[in-house]
C-alpha cells in the first residue's frame, strides 16, 4: 500500500515537472503566433483598409491554434461594443489558461489591445512595431530561458516526488 | 434615425430620444464639455442634461469609426465621415500639420452629425426646361453654403437617372469627390440617386470626368463645387465631349459669378445652357430657386413657403441683368 501511494505521489509530481516543462517549451512557439498576428493585423490595416472587427475575423481563419481561439472570442460578441479596449482584456483573460505565455507578454499584449483603433493609421503601425518589438525581446528571451528551465522543470518533478516520498516513508 | 442614436453613450441616448423632433432635426451638434445642441430649420435649442465629456467624445468617435480610426485617414483630413444611412459627421479637433499640408485630425472635440434626408419633389417643375428635344441641358447651379445646391444636385440626378411614365431614364454618371451626393458608404451609395446611375466616388473631379467617359460612357455628367480653373476645364473639355455636364458653384448670383476668373471664362464660353441661382436657406422659407435660360432670362422660379408645400411664383419672364453676355 505504501509503496502504490508512493508510485502516485511520484507520478504527479513528474508529470506536473513536465507539463511545467511543456510551457517553457510551448512559449517561443506562442509567441511567434503572436508576432505572427502583429503582422497580419498590420497588413490587414494598411493594406485591406479592413475595420478590426473584419480583421479578427480573418485572423481566426489564418492562425493556428490556440491564438486563433481567442480572435474567434472577439469576432463572436453579439450586440453593439461599447469598449474594444475592455472586450480584449476580457477575452484575454478567457483566453490565457491555454496558452503557454508569461505576465510579460499579458501586459504587452493588454497594452496593445488599448492602442487598438484610437489612432490614424501611420500612428497604428508604430503602436504595431512597438509591440512586435517587445514581442522580439520576450522571444529572445523565452528562447534563452526556454532550454535552461526545461530540464530543470523535469528534473524538479522528479526530484521534489523522491523527496515527499522519502520524507513520508 | 436609429444609426444616429446609437452613436451617443446609453445614458445620453435616453436624453437625445426625449428631446430630439427627429422629423425636423437637421444636425446635432456636439463640443466637448458642453450640452448637445440639436439645429432644425428654422430654431437651434440644447439638450438639457446631456454634456458631453472628453470620455463621451471618444466613446462617440469610436462608434463613428467602428473602432477603427486607421481606416479614416483619408476622410480625417477632409474633415468628415460618412456613416451608415449617408449621414454625415464634421470633425474638428487638433491638426497635425507635416511640411505645410494637413497629415491628420487628432482630438477630435467637436463634431456636427448632418443628418441626410431624402428631399424630393421641387425639381419636377424644372423638368421640362432642362430636358429638350430628347437631350438633356448642361446647367450650372449656383448658390451659396447651405442654400440646398447638393439636394437639387441629387435630385436631380434621380429624376435624371429614373424610369418615369413617358420618359426613358439617361446614363448617368456622378463624380463625388466629397461624397456629398451619393453620400458612398465602401462605394455603395446611401442615398438614392437613380437606377441608371454611376457613382464615382472621392474621386479628383478633373480626372473623374475623364475616366467616366472613357469609361462609363454617360450621358449626363454630374459634379459638385467647381472649384479651380483645372475644374473649370475639364468641365469645358467634357461638355465639347457631348455628353451633357450639371455641376454646382458657389457663389451669390450670376452678376458675382462673373467676377471669379474661373467662372467668367465658363459663361463667356457659353458652354451651359442653364442657370440655377439658389438663395440661402432662410427660417422664413424653405428654399428659393430660380431658373434663367443662356441669354440671362427667369424662366423658371420655385419658392419654398413652408416645409410642405412649394408655391410657385407668378412672374415668369424678369430680365436678368448678366452684363456682357
Amino acid at each position: 500500500m505504501e509503496w502504490f501511494g508512493a508510485l502516485i505521489v511520484l507520478t504527479v509530481t513528474t508529470w506536473a515537472g513536465f507539463d511545467l516543462a511543456s510551457r517553457f517549451q510551448k512559449r517561443p512557439g506562442h509567441i511567434r503566433q503572436w508576432k505572427n498576428a502583429l503582422q497580419m493585423i498590420e497588413a490587414e490595416m494598411v493594406y485591406g483598409q479592413s475595420s478590426l472587427w473584419e480583421v479578427c475575423a480573418n485572423l481566426s481563419h489564418h492562425l493556428p491554434s490556440p491564438t486563433n481561439q481567442f480572435f474567434k472570442s472577439i469576432g463572436d460578441v453579439e450586440g453593439p461594443c461599447r469598449d474594444f479596449a475592455e472586450l480584449w482584456t476580457s477575452s484575454l483573460k478567457k483566453h490565457w489558461p491555454w496558452n503557454a505565455l508569461s505576465k510579460s507578454e499579458w501586459e504587452i499584449l493588454v497594452q496593445f489591445g488599448r492602442s487598438l483603433g484610437q489612432h490614424d493609421l501611420t500612428q497604428q503601425q508604430k503602436q504595431i512595431q512597438l509591440a512586435l518589438h517587445h514581442l522580439d525581446r520576450e522571444l529572445h528571451e523565452a528562447l534563452e530561458s526556454g532550454v535552461k528551465y526545461q530540464k530543470m522543470a523535469r528534473g524538479m518533478g522528479v526530484l521534489s516526488g523522491v523527496l515527499v516520498i522519502i520524507l513520508i516513508i | 434615425m436609429k444609426e444616429i442614436l446609437a452613436l451617443f453613450p446609453e445614458p445620453l441616448q435616453h436624453l437625445v430620444n426625449m428631446h430630439v423632433e427627429w422629423k425636423a432635426l437637421q444636425e446635432i451638434r456636439v463640443r466637448v464639455n458642453r450640452e448637445l445642441e440639436a439645429i432644425e430649420a428654422n430654431r437651434s435649442y440644447s439638450i438639457p442634461g446631456a454634456v458631453m465629456t472628453p470620455k463621451e467624445l471618444s466613446y462617440l468617435v469610436n462608434q463613428v469609426s467602428q473602432f477603427s480610426l486607421y481606416r479614416y485617414n483619408h476622410e480625417l483630413r477632409e474633415g468628415f465621415i460618412t456613416i451608415e444611412g449617408g449621414h454625415r459627421i464634421g470633425l474638428a479637433g487638433k491638426v497635425n500639420k507635416q511640411e505645410n499640408h494637413i497629415e491628420t485630425l487628432k482630438h477630435i472635440c467637436f463634431m456636427n452629425i448632418r443628418i441626410a434626408r431624402q428631399a424630393e419633389g421641387y425639381v419636377e417643375p424644372f423638368i421640362p426646361h432642362l430636358f429638350q428635344n430628347g437631350k438633356w441641358l448642361s446647367t450650372l447651379i449656383i448658390g451659396p453654403p447651405h442654400s440646398g445646391k447638393t439636394t437639387l444636385l441629387r435630385s436631380l440626378a434621380k429624376w435624371i437617372g429614373s424610369d418615369r411614365r413617358n420618359f426613358t431614364a439617361a446614363k448617368v454618371a456622378i463624380i463625388d469627390e466629397r461624397s456629398e451626393i451619393a453620400a458612398c458608404l465602401r462605394g455603395i451609395p446611401q442615398l438614392q440617386v437613380g437606377e441608371r446611375t454611376d457613382v464615382m466616388d472621392a474621386c479628383p473631379k478633373a480626372e473623374g470626368m475623364m475616366m467616366m467617359i472613357r469609361s462609363m460612357s454617360p450621358e449626363v455628367l454630374i459634379v459638385d463645387e467647381i472649384g479651380g480653373q483645372k475644374d473649370a476645364e475639364a468641365v469645358e473639355e467634357a461638355i465639347f465631349t457631348g455628353v451633357e455636364v450639371i455641376c454646382t458653384i458657389h457663389g451669390e448670383n450670376l452678376e458675382t459669378l462673373e467676377k471669379r476668373p474661373t467662372a467668367k471664362r465658363l459663361l463667356q464660353e457659353g458652354v451651359f445652357s442653364r442657370f440655377f441661382v439658389l438663395d440661402r436657406l432662410k427660417e422664413s422659407h424653405a428654399h428659393d430657386i430660380q431658373l434663367f435660360n443662356e441669354k440671362g432670362d427667369l424662366i423658371e422660379r420655385v419658392r419654398g413657403g413652408d416645409k410642405n408645400g412649394m408655391v410657385r411664383s407668378t412672374h415668369r419672364f424678369d430680365r436678368y441683368n448678366m452684363g456682357g453676355i
